[in-house]
């Protein structure tokens, strides 16, 4: 019986052996230096002329003129090229909708006023073919966020590559989506808020909002006493809503106040700041007007697409593309974006418009960089380069932010993603016609 | 009187009570028993006088037989069956005349139910099955909004409240004007008295309309709807139909003139619409804007229409081209209302803010380059709005003179009737307006209208000035 | 006379012939000679001039190279380190129209004409104005598969209706396919629902406009024979621009998304002995580029939207490039307000999706549409003799960074950046002035509509 007593081990072995293999090969541990490249760091060490980056196991490990090259990584010649964080998408509901004409392909707004429970992750569709199309420019990471009723649901933040939401998700939870309802006005202005019932009289109108409003804040109330009697006693019986609610009134859980007006920006401020929340502005159509209060308050501004008309015919015609320039100058700090689920690819003109119109190279580098990552909480995983973060990173040909730019590597979590979408594949199959 | 007595009597003295008797008898039995008597004769003495034509008298008399103005001066014989209305500390006015309005229009239940089958239909197939049953009650010309042939006395109700209320501000005569669809029909020139509608009309039919401003104004939209829905719409609608009103014309004469023609389809609408073609009437577009008012002119050069513009609220920006083509204008003074909105941080738009703001200076304007015009209150639902509209356009500058001219003399003569209306003097029509002072000031109150001579006591007591000084009107 | 007496004369005398030749430099100046100067000149039609100015006579390009002078009087825009480029013609736009884009109750509504209801006032063309658009073609909607003609524009601001056309400019007729004309299902209540229909419904009307032009000839035969009882039949409007599209007299314009309805287009239009001159959008023409090349038919699309309905679901950002490559023509549009600001960023995308070069991505928002348009001999390109629509700008058009500081057209600016920043200011002290006056004007109880008891004056608070 000796001979069959040696078996086992060296099946074990085998078997221990193969399934380290198995479980190296699942995460991505291949090495990466991209070399000799210019290094837009986007943190205090600045811009760093025909440096190298390292990644290994999706972190960034090291970033220098000099560097350690560990052994088998793949090197990838930087020369005349650039390299920049990834870009983050701090707003927009791509993985939640894909044709939006096409009612059955959107998963974005559910029915109801208060929907807390409700979580983008879990409806997110990581075969969307808007997210190859998303990243192209060097987008690395997007926010997908519900819509609807004062409170829509959580959004959360997902890198731009992976077969599951599992394997995406940077932040299941990013923040809470809540919405005052706003107060109208007589004439245009689509402006965040919920639709009030129709046909109100303006005296009627204002007492639904408030009455909306004290809904919202009684639920507020009802979480705080919920968490308070859930601490108390464990077997309390359990509420989904008030469950999704209990990080928002401790204040840890961000909640996104969506306004677009001076005055619904005023509301969502004060109302956000009676109820302790942490929170942040989404939208900010006007914040240029009411700049002086966000600075007061450190309230930090997550914006729309500013490539937009000016809302009254009045303002100048390139209000809406000085908005970036203004804020920064107030010292409000804000995030820019590019929501339409089909044009996220235009990030980077985004920034390059607030260029135009009088930020500052670095201010609208870091506007889809790391101030996304700051205001969402994550600054200490991404939108910088930096070690010991992850390789979320774009290698380009030029500015990032010019059109004409190219994008020659992508790097999201450490993966070096194909640039391949339905467009380039669309694009040689018709160009291959005869 | 007994038997006895009268056999007592001489045979004269019986038969002159006879005589007498006969007469009473007939002076009893010519009076009504039940009507107010209406004296045809009026003197009105001691008044101050503004006949238009003329200098002011200060004080004067003008004597009214039978409906018509049989003297006006300073000294003036008063006949001895004249009722005298001592008219010490009013003046007196000639009847105003609106020339352009809605006052006593009522839409006919038949057109009542033409508007609602017209109207854009909810999306849905359900729709689709509905209209062409609505539809089969209505005929076609109402459907298209093309009854040319439509007079607007015909709709006029001598009991209308809007009637008393143009009195009550001194207007006596209007031209009504028929308003659905886009060829609503023709105005008719109406003195405000009654009672039956018989009594009131002047002219039946003085010009066409054609409405450009349609069912519901521009849009147009998806599938669904009668056509026209948008203003380019409207536009190719009006101009087919002049087309074919011509295209018309030559079929029949063709036909009438030649055996062996082929006989073409009658058509009420296309055969009312010949004398705009042949130049014989007029045609009144409306337009504010200076670009409105390029439209109508351009439509009305292609057309060679005889146009009349209506409205003209800009039209001081555009002053030198109507004075260079001569037209005439019926200057509506409906003044745009400051914006309702319930945003305390709502900024009106800066052309909107300046258009209401120069909106009463128009007038001036127009005045100043020489521009001959009418005021008219088109649909303004209350007309003591109008006449106080028109007193803001005398603060911003336009002439007291001209005003009351172009309440009087000036429409007189654009409708042709300046023979009869629009001043005081002898053989003119008794359209008379007693007013407690000047007509265009606030506090002023108008005590007696004539109209055709017959005299109306105002009582309504002076309302306050309604909200809607701006646009307004029932069925809108 | 006394000497002094003779040289106060004489000074006058000199004095008036100053004066004299003073107003004939400001006359000479005003007549409209100005030099842009030491620019980057991209010609569009014949290459890039590093440094060159560009004079303008009378509203035309008189001369253009690298060592001009001024004439005297010229006026003189320093445009050191700055780029001129043609103006921008945005091939499909719906500014400027009044009353409603669509005259969608119909299907066929050829009669309607964009031109009888353009409106001067529109602010759009003031914002595209300062986004270097000098000439769009204002154009119809898409609800119907026959909508109305079109109107070529130039962005003349401040001028009236009629100032704002550009004489001479072929005329044209929009025509759509697809999902916005049938609307299928529950919204359809408009014959056509299908692209089946569509079809039915132009090829129907062009056999009618074929009958009419028959029943006309028949007509004049008739007259000429001296039949006295020959009727004219009547004047269609609508049928007229379809008989100008048979005959050739009037280009059409063909929005459509998918190949296969662009290719049954292009059937019927072969059927009936005309072209179509354009797809607008046309989103998935890259798939059919052989045929719509082999057609003649060009290409105006978007630079990089998609995926908003179905039948985008296919558009591709490389369409324009393919197009160009396989030997068509294509321009980029806007079909938006906002979009028409920045068609020189949009054109720079098919550098980054498809590789075109600076030139052919230039041709796209300036000589490609004016070839469209066949205004071609007039404007989008910077050659003598052609009207002086030029745009200049404080960096490379092609770059995400590049704002227009200048607009002209025909010699005209019509756009100023520096002059745009002072009619704020000037704005503002209007509105001042205005709600001023209109204080005044307002409450005496003359009920001139709303006052102070419309306005919510307290924001709403939460109840404690």
């Amino acid at each position: 019986m000796a001979k069959s007593s040696q078996r086992y081990p060296i099946l074990f072995i085998s078997m221990a052996v193969l399934a380290a293999a198995l479980f190296l090969s699942a995460a991505d541990n291949r090495a990466y230096v991209i070399q000799n490249v210019k290094v837009n760091t986007l943190s205090s060490a600045g811009i760093l002329d025909r440096a190298s980056v390292v990644v290994v196991d999706g972190k960034i490990t090291q970033v220098g003129k000099t560097v350690k090259v560990p052994a088998g990584a793949q090197i990838i010649k930087g020369d005349g090229l650039e390299v920049y964080p990834g870009m983050i998408n701090a707003w927009g509901n791509i993985g939640l909708t894909e044709v939006p004409a096409v009612d059955v392909m959107n998963d974005t707004t559910d029915l109801g006023t208060f929907k807390p429970q409700l979580l983008a992750f879990s409806a997110f569709h990581p075969a969307s073919e808007l997210i190859p199309v998303a990243r192209v420019n060097g987008i690395t990471t997007a926010i997908s966020a519900p819509s609807g009723g004062i409170i829509a649901g959580q959004a959360s933040l997902l890198h731009l590559d992976g077969w599951t939401a599992d394997e995406m998700a940077v932040l299941k939870s990013a923040g809470m989506v809540i919405t005052l309802p706003s107060l109208g006005g007589g004439r245009g202005g689509r402006g965040g808020g919920t639709a009030l019932p129709g046909g109100t009289q303006a005296t009627d109108a204002a007492r639904a909002q408030q009455q909306q409003i004290s809904e919202l804040s009684e639920l507020l109330e009802k979480t705080r006493h919920y968490v308070k009697a859930r601490e108390a006693n464990p077997a309390t019986e359990r509420d989904r809503a008030l469950d999704a609610l209990a990080p928002v009134v401790k204040g840890q859980l961000t909640a996104f106040m969506q306004a677009q007006t001076a005055r619904d920006i005023r509301n969502a401020v004060e109302f956000a700041k009676k109820e302790n929340l942490k929170f942040v502005i989404q939208g900010g159509r006007e914040a240029n007007k009411v700049a002086d209060l966000l600075k007061k308050e450190n309230v930090m501004v997550i914006l729309d697409s500013i490539v937009a008309l000016p809302t009254r015919q009045d303002d100048p015609y390139d209000a809406r593309f000085t908005l970036p320039k203004e804020l920064a100058a107030a010292g409000v700090k804000f995030a820019l974006t590019s929501p339409s689920a089909a044009d996220v690819r235009n990030l980077p003109y985004e920034a390059g418009f607030a260029q135009a119109y009088g930020l500052s190279h670095e201010e609208a580098l870091k506007a889809v960089t790391i101030y996304p990552a700051e205001i969402l909480g994550v600054a200490d995983r991404i939108g910088t380069i930096e070690p010991g973060k992850i390789a979320d990173l774009v290698v380009t040909d030029g500015d990032l932010l010019e059109i004409r730019t190219q994008v020659k590597n992508l790097f999201i979590a450490g993966k070096d993603v194909s640039l391949e979408t339905k467009h380039t594949l669309l694009y040689k199959k018709y160009m291959d016609r005869k | 009187m007994t038997l006895t007595c009268m056999r007592s009597l001489s045979h004269r003295a019986r038969w002159r009570i006879y005589t007498l008797a006969c007469m009473a008898f007939l002076i009893a039995a010519s009076a009504q028993p039940v009507k107010t008597e209406e004296p045809l004769v009026f003197a009105i003495t001691n008044a101050k006088i503004i006949p238009v034509a003329g200098a002011p008298i200060e004080k004067g008399s003008i004597v009214v037989r039978r409906g018509i103005i049989e003297a006006v001066g300073a000294n003036v014989t008063i006949p001895p069956d004249a009722r005298v209305i001592d008219a010490a500390g009013l003046t007196v006015y000639p009847g105003l005349i609106d020339a352009f309005s809605d006052i006593g229009l009522e839409e006919s239940t038949a057109a009542r139910g033409a508007a609602a089958a017209t109207a854009t239909p909810a999306p849905g197939r359900g729709a689709q099955q509905a209209q062409p049953q609505q539809q089969s009650n209505i005929p076609p010309d109402e459907r298209q909004g093309l009854t040319a042939y439509r007079r607007a006395f015909e709709e006029i109700n001598p009991a209308n409240r809007k009637i008393e209320s143009a009195r009550a501000v001194g207007i006596t005569t209007t031209l009504v004007m028929p308003r659905r669809g886009f060829f609503p029909g023709q105005g008719s020139l109406v003195n405000l008295s009654g009672p039956e509608i018989s009594q009131m009309v002047i002219k039946p039919s003085t010009s066409f309309f054609i409405n450009l401003a349609g069912r519901g104004g521009g849009g147009g939209g998806g599938g669904g709807g009668a056509y026209p829905g948008s203003l380019m719409g409207i536009l190719a609608f009006v101009k087919q139909t002049l087309l074919d009103a011509d295209q018309y014309a030559v079929a029949w004469n063709i036909y009438q003139a030649t055996p062996g023609a082929e006989r073409p389809e009658y058509s009420r609408a296309l055969e009312a619409l010949q004398p705009v073609l042949k130049r014989e009437a007029f045609v009144i577009l409306a337009a504010n804007s200076p670009a409105e008012i390029q439209r109508a002119l351009d439509l009305a050069e292609s057309f060679k229409l005889n146009l009349v513009l209506m409205g003209c609220g800009e039209g001081g920006k555009v002053a030198s081209t109507l004075k260079s083509r001569n037209i005439p204008v019926l200057l509506a003074v409906k003044y745009p209302d400051r914006p309702a909105t319930t945003d305390p941080d709502f900024r009106e738009e800066l052309d909107s803010l300046r258009r209401r703001v120069e909106a009463p200076a128009n007038a001036a304007a127009l005045a100043k380059a020489g521009v001959r015009f009418a005021l008219v209150s088109d649909d303004m639902a209350n007309p003591r709005d109008f006449i106080t509209n028109v007193g803001r356009a005398i603060e911003a500058g336009l002439d007291r003179d001209v005003a009351l001219r172009a309440l009087t003399l000036t429409p007189a003569e654009l409708l042709g009737v300046s023979d009869r209306l629009g001043t005081i003097e002898k053989n003119k029509t008794a359209n008379l307006v007693l007013a407690t002072g000047d007509i265009f000031d606030q506090k002023t109150r108008v005590k007696y209208a004539f109209v055709d001579g017959r005299k109306f006591d105002i009582v309504e007591p002076q309302p306050s000035p309604s909200g809607a000084a701006g646009r307004g009107g029932p069925g809108r | 006379m006394p000497n002094r007496f003779k040289i106060h004369i004489k000074i006058l005398f000199i004095l008036a012939v100053l004066a004299m030749v003073c107003a004939a430099w400001a006359q000479m100046g005003s007549s409209g000679v100005v030099l842009i100067k030491d620019a980057t000149i991209l010609t569009v039609s014949h290459g890039n001039i590093a440094k060159g100015s560009i004079l303008i006579r009378d509203g035309k390009i008189a001369a253009v190279g690298p060592n001009l002078t001024a004439p005297a009087g010229a006026a003189v825009i320093d445009a050191t380190g700055q780029f001129v480029m043609p103006g921008i013609i945005d091939p499909h736009s719906h500014i400027a129209i009044a009353g409603g884009i669509n005259e969608g109750t119909l299907a066929v509504t050829s009669m309607v004409a964009i031109e009888d209801v353009l409106d001067p006032t529109d602010i759009n063309i003031y914002r595209e104005l300062a986004g270097g658009v000098t000439t769009t073609l204002t154009m119809h909607g898409s609800a119907n598969p026959i909508g109305g003609t079109n109107a070529v524009i130039k962005l003349r601001w401040g001028k009236d209706a009629k100032g704002l056309l550009f004489k001479g400019a072929k005329p044209t007729l929009k025509f759509a396919l697809g999902e916005n004309v049938k609307r299928s299902g529950a919204a359809a209540t408009r014959y056509p629902a299908t692209r089946m229909g569509t079809e039915d419904v132009i090829r129907t009307a062009f056999i009618e406009a074929r009958d009419y032009m028959r029943a006309w000839d028949e007509y004049k035969k008739r007259v000429a024979a001296s039949d006295k009882i020959a009727i004219p039949p009547k004047k269609d409007l609508k049928l007229e621009p379809l008989v100008e599209v048979l005959r050739g007299e009037r280009t059409t314009n063909v929005h459509g998304y998918r190949a296969d309805e662009m290719l049954m287009m292009l059937r019927l239009a072969d059927e009936f002995g005309f072209k179509v001159n354009s797809f607008e959008h046309g989103l998935e023409a890259y798939k059919i580029a052989k045929e719509i090349v082999a057609h003649g038919a060009i290409v105006s699309t978007f630079s990089d939207g998609w995926a908003y309905k179905i039948e985008a679901y296919d558009s591709i950002p490389y369409n324009a490039a393919i197009i160009t490559r396989k030997g068509g023509m294509a321009c980029i549009n806007s079909d938006s307000a906002e979009e028409a600001r920045h068609l020189n960023q949009e054109a720079a995308k098919t550098m980054k999706y498809g590789g075109l070069s600076e030139q052919e991505a230039l041709a796209l928002v300036t000589l490609n549409p004016a070839k469209e348009l066949r205004i071609d001999d007039r404007v989008g390109a910077i050659d003598p003799g052609k009207d002086a629509d030029l745009v200049i700008w404080n960096h490379h058009p092609l770059s995400v960074y590049a704002v227009a500081q200048k607009t002209m057209i025909d010699g005209e600016i019509y756009f100023d950046i520096q002059k745009d920043q002072e009619m704020r200011k000037r704005t503002e002290e209007e509105r001042k002035s205005l709600e001023a006056l209109d204080k005044k004007n307002a409450p005496q109880g003359r009920g001139r509509g709303s006052a102070p008891d419309n306005f919510i004056n307290k924001i709403p608070h939460r109840q404690d």
